[in-house]
């Protein structure tokens, strides 16, 4: 049995030199290869040639000129356009961790502490439901909805006798920010939902009686005992939110394409422009650098300040 | 499992080769010479078949002729094979293009403007068609245009107006212009006619607008591009006067030289009162308008068929739709771009100088990708549209949408189109139009001279401001211009 398993003897060669550690666990090393390679391939080289690129003056076709790191002091020093979509993005971001983590934590503890099994199970699968509709086809209903003349919520406002309050939402500069945050009310995520409420589930009943014993209240028993418990995936969803929300592209894309003057620009949108419509690979390229540093600092902050418990 | 060392070592080495080998079979050209199949690939833009020939909704102008064209092609070429593709609609054709040309994977016929050619004439990416248009058209008899010159069977003013560097990067098989269309019915409804100048367009549009109605529909195009065009019309009638004669003398096109120099030389400046005219007078038309004209292809269309709004400005591209669509159960007309008088602006000339015309060689523009000559299939890609420029063949493609005029000899054209027809083939379109900042100078400075426009026009922006930001983009453009082209203003 151990001869078939050579990745487990690993651990007791910790003397050995790596090259020796690394034949015996060759099979599982093996195993990784192929995966490896696609990372390589699909992930790490193109991310690096962005890197690479990043420190250019660069468009196919054309001549490239080292310009060092001039492309990132030109986005923060001259491009206006970037400082405002980077304001954006930070509204944005805000509002996705909020809105995700809040309601999505509401909806799991109300699920989790339903009593009746069925209906539990019921309203589960309904929250969960809709995780399996394209992404861009509620974006088009969102669009649908805001529409300034035939649009719902237009159309209500009319019909409850607040004409006053109608607008063309993602056309006004005022409110086409909100009207991309806010859609796809009631911000319930399913998947949000679905690790949250494992979180809540695999807390250990005793714990929660001995809460009770003590006297606790649910309030009290949410806020000490499961919230506390559940930190590590609230991270996990922190992160993951933070990670969507700085590189969000596809709602402002399909909604406003960032406009009305890029009150709705993203940096995602503004790498798209330029790197699609005027072809400044280079200048592009710069501009996901800076989005992968500030999600891989975002997350950096999150993972060391916010603290997990264990039980 | 357990692997010996010599199974392990010949297991990676067999996946190393099947990799490399993988890697290094490289399809062979396409094309070829001396009776070799030319296999072409082809994207054909407005041309490409609808997927239903049945009409209705959201399928006004169904159409398919380029099929035929395409089998009579194989009649006349049988060693090309001739793949066309289909691109999903939304795509953004700009970016279609780059991120094709980029890839390598452009079609070797590809629609293509020639003001985005213009800035990508350094990077290789468009074949130059000089010789091919100074050669003959095989397909043509001899004694008709182009039999001699292929060149010669385009009409000659609007075709002048795709020249870059003395070359020509594109075939320009139509022709477009603008109008303002109208509900007869509902004009007649408030007692309203048809606008002879800007101010009594304005006042049409405040008639509406007591009756509770924003009047004025029109399309919104790209922000590098424009809203309504009609905004360029009244920037070439303010600058007229004063401007034109120093930037354009010859009223003729206007070359990017003139222009870059111009504004090098600050005689076409942001922060002229002329500019700051322009500013204003077409700001005045802002309130009339929907309020969600800032939204990009906003569908005016159906707004003007659904009476939401009186007035459409729009392209010749709406004419078959008005003409089929049920919901037009009323009567429209179209008027021209109203004046501009010294009754709304100093400015102008008296009389009063009427505006350019919009369009010109705008419509059904190919251009033929440097990867045909790399696939070897460059001759059959030239022989192809040379093909389609024989007036039967084109005709039959554009009779059946009906959207455009012809930039063909020979070609019938649609007796509606026959008076812009005249016009666009004996005066010079929008190339005239120095102010066209996406035609005339290039999308990174249309990019932000858009924006600050449409902050100004959206109250977010002062006019000084919006002058200072639009200085800025054109001087960065002059720069950019001039040191690309080694030019001396």
């Amino acid at each position: 049995m151990a001869a078939e398993t050579p990745a487990l003897r690993l651990t007791t060669g910790a003397r050995d030199s790596l090259l020796r550690q690394c034949w015996r666990g060759r099979m599982g090393y093996l195993m990784l290869v192929p995966t490896l390679v696609m990372l390589a391939v699909f992930m790490y080289y193109p991310a690096g040639l962005g890197l690479y690129r990043s420190l250019f003056d660069w468009a196919p076709g054309l001549d490239a000129e080292w310009v060092g790191l001039g492309n990132f002091v030109k986005l923060f020093t001259k491009d206006r356009v970037f400082q405002q979509s980077l304001g954006n993005m930070l509204q944005l971001s805000l509002w996705y961790v909020l809105s995700t983590v809040f309601v999505s934590l509401f909806v799991a503890i109300l699920l989790h502490r339903m009593i009746h099994q069925r209906l539990k199970y019921l309203f589960r699968f309904l929250t969960i439901l809709p995780v399996i509709i394209p992404g861009i086809v509620l974006l088009m209903l969102w669009k649908f909805i805001y529409d300034a003349t035939v649009g719902p919520l237009n159309m209500g406002l009319i019909a409850v006798g607040l004409e006053g309050w109608t607008r063309a939402w993602l056309a006004d500069p005022k409110t086409a920010l909100y009207a991309v945050m806010l859609r796809n009310f009631p911000w319930m995520d399913g998947v949000a939902i679905l690790i949250l409420l494992a979180g809540l589930q695999v807390i250990p009943s005793e714990i929660i009686e001995s809460a009770r014993i003590d006297g606790a209240t649910n309030w009290r028993i949410l806020w000490a005992v499961e919230f506390p418990l559940i930190t590590g995936q609230v991270k996990l969803l922190t992160v993951l939110t933070i990670m969507w929300g700085v590189q969000e592209f596809t709602a402002v894309f399909a909604m406003t394409q960032g406009g009305p003057i890029n009150k709705t620009m993203v940096p995602g949108m503004w790498m798209f422009w330029n790197a699609f419509s005027i072809n400044k690979m280079g200048y592009a390229s710069a501009i996901g650098v800076v989005l992968f540093l500030l999600t891989f600092v975002l997350t950096l902050i999150n993972m060391k300040y916010i603290s997990t418990q264990e039980y | 499992m357990n692997l010996s060392r010599r199974t392990f070592i010949r297991l990676t080495g067999l996946a190393s080769v099947t990799g490399a080998l993988a890697a290094c079979a490289v399809a062979p050209p396409a094309g070829g010479e001396g009776g070799e199949i030319s296999e072409l690939t082809a994207y054909f833009g407005g041309w490409t078949p609808t997927q239903s020939q049945e009409r209705s909704e959201d399928n006004p102008i169904p159409h398919d002729n380029i099929v035929q064209v395409l089998e009579a092609y194989r009649d006349a070429a049988p060693t090309t094979t001739v793949e066309w593709i289909r691109v999903p609609q939304g795509i953004g054709g700009r970016e279609w293009t780059i991120a094709q040309q980029n890839a390598g994977t452009i079609p070797h016929v590809a629609p293509q403007a020639h003001w985005h050619v213009k800035d990508d004439l350094d990077k290789n990416w468009w074949q130059e068609l000089t010789p091919y248009m100074e050669a003959p058209n095989p397909h043509i008899p001899s004694g008709e245009p182009g039999s001699a010159q292929w060149v010669d069977q385009f009409f000659p003013i609007p075709t002048r107006e795709t020249l870059m560097r003395d070359g020509y990067y594109n075939l320009v098989y139509g022709l477009v212009t603008t109008f303002f269309y109208y509900n007869v019915d509902w004009f007649n409804e408030l007692g309203l006619s048809v606008p002879a100048n800007y101010a009594e367009f304005l006042d049409v549009c405040q008639a509406f607008l007591d009756e509770g109605v924003a009047a004025y529909g029109g399309w919104t195009g790209r922000i590098s591009d424009t809203d309504h065009w009609y905004r360029l019309q009244l920037g070439g009638m303010v600058f007229a006067r004063d401007v034109e004669p120093l930037v354009n003398p010859d009223r003729d096109n206007a070359s990017y030289e003139e222009v870059a120099c111009a504004i090098e030389n600050a005689v076409y400046a942001p922060d002229s009162d002329q500019y700051r005219e322009w500013l204003r007078l077409w700001k005045l038309n802002v309130k009339y308008r929907p309020a969600d004209w800032t939204t990009q292809a906003t569908d005016s269309h159906a707004k003007f068929l659904t009476k939401n709004e009186p007035i459409m400005e729009n392209g010749t591209w709406s004419f078959p739709r008005l003409l089929t669509d049920p919901l037009v159960d009323f009567e429209w007309d179209t008027f021209f771009a109203p004046l501009l008088t010294q009754a709304s602006s100093s400015f102008v000339t008296d009389p009063p100088t009427p505006a350019w015309p919009i369009g010109g060689p705008v419509g059904d523009q190919f251009a033929i990708a440097t990867r045909a000559d790399k696939d070897g299939v460059l001759e059959a890609a030239v022989d192809l549209m040379q093909f389609i420029a024989v007036p039967d063949n084109l005709y039959a493609i554009q009779s059946e949408i009906g959207t455009l005029m012809p930039n063909v000899k020979n070609v019938p054209v649609d007796p509606r189109f026959q008076e812009p027809f005249e016009l666009l083939t004996t005066q010079i379109g929008e190339t005239q139009m120095f102010i066209y900042e996406e035609v005339k100078m290039d999308a990174e400075a249309a990019e932000p001279i858009g924006q600050a426009w449409r902050a100004f026009l959206l109250d977010e922006l002062s006019l000084d401001d919006t002058v200072d930001t639009v200085s800025e983009a054109f001087e960065q453009y002059a720069d950019r211009f001039i040191e690309r082209e080694g030019l001396t203003c």
